[in-house]
């Protein structure tokens, strides 16, 4: 019974046989945090906890996820800290054009750019 | 015997009942990227909407999709004048368009959530519906509902399979996590996407492999 529960539990989380893409650990409880507890922890223990999975996604030589490095931006300028914010949004776009227009209206920041 | 379990077990899973889903406009317009809007609640518990929020970026990523950040584009949307998921619901799609650019909107309605208290058990129960709209044209690619639930008797699993895996992940949850609703929300947005000829067809980034 166990190893059923075992091999259900690998099929579920679709983390056998290396077949996940991406590396997972501390983005989704950050922002479950940000959501139930706002302000229980500070950007910089959220960076801290991103920049980890950052680290293990590299050294499990997998992609890194949608968001992990959007998110990383977005605390960055919650810091105030604009450059750090560019660059992770800009690092955003690259691994995942799809965000391209979104990352932009991001870095181009506090400038409001006026819809046609 | 035999054949009888074999059978009601297909039954509770829904295995042999469902016909495979039309996929027709969800290949035609082959969507890459999925906004996630923070799901409706008809549920009693005031949590669920972002409890659910917070577990559904991964299974929807890892079935191939570019997922938008979710905590970035509620607060974004709250600080545009749409302070509830039922006013993001409402935001029209050439709007989302023109500012975020997703390729599909996933409208998700979370119809049931919560744990009820029996005299010799509990059971958490989640019940999630969505429909995954084209940004462009507003056609309807995908529709679907899903759920998932744990009796915390361990073992009496009357849900199939579906009961199995909640057991097994519970086992796990259940030391780590204040809220054992989120975790089943999980597995119910897992199934909902990732159920095959009934949910997502598999997205750009997943390995390839025959759908």
């Amino acid at each position: 019974m166990k190893a059923v529960y075992s091999i259900v539990f690998c099929l579920f989380l679709g983390a056998c046989a290396g077949k996940q893409i991406y590396y997972w650990r501390n983005y989704e409880p950050i922002v479950y945090s940000s959501f139930s507890n706002p302000g229980k922890q500070s950007p910089e223990e959220q960076i801290e906890l991103l920049l980890k999975d950052l680290d293990q996604t590299q050294q499990n030589k997998l992609k890194v996820h949608p968001g992990l490095y959007a998110q990383l931006g977005y605390l960055h300028a919650q810091r105030g800290d604009v450059q750090n914010a560019q660059k992770y949004f800009d690092l955003e776009r690259n691994a995942f054009p799809e965000s391209e227009k979104l990352m932009q209206r991001f870095i181009n920041g506090g400038k409001v750019k006026k819809q046609k | 015997m035999k054949y009888l379990s074999l059978a009601i077990f297909f039954l509770l899973t829904g295995c042999a009942t469902q016909a495979p889903y039309d996929y027709t406009a969800f290949r035609k317009h082959e969507p890459k990227s999925i906004l996630i809007l923070p799901p409706l609640n008809q549920s009693t518990d005031i949590k669920a909407t972002y409890s659910c929020l917070s577990a559904m970026t991964q299974p929807v990523a890892e079935h191939g999709y570019y997922v938008f950040p979710v905590e970035i584009i509620d607060r974004m949307l709250k600080e545009n004048g749409l302070p509830t998921p039922d006013e993001m619901h409402q935001a029209s799609l050439k709007k989302i368009g023109e500012i975020i650019n997703p390729d599909a909107v996933l409208y998700l309605n979370i119809e049931n959530y919560g744990t009820k208290f029996l005299l010799v058990d509990s059971n958490t129960h989640v019940t999630i519906s969505g429909r995954l709209v084209h940004t462009q044209t507003g056609t309807i690619l995908w529709e679907g509902k899903a759920e998932a639930s744990h009796s915390a008797n361990a073992g009496q699993s009357n849900q199939g399979l579906v009961g199995m895996m909640v057991g097994a992940m519970v086992a796990q949850a259940v030391n780590s996590s204040v809220d054992a609703a989120r975790d089943i929300c999980r597995i119910a947005i897992s199934n909902l996407i990732t159920n095959p000829n009934q949910g997502f067809l598999k997205g750009p980034y997943s390995p390839k492999e025959a759908n």
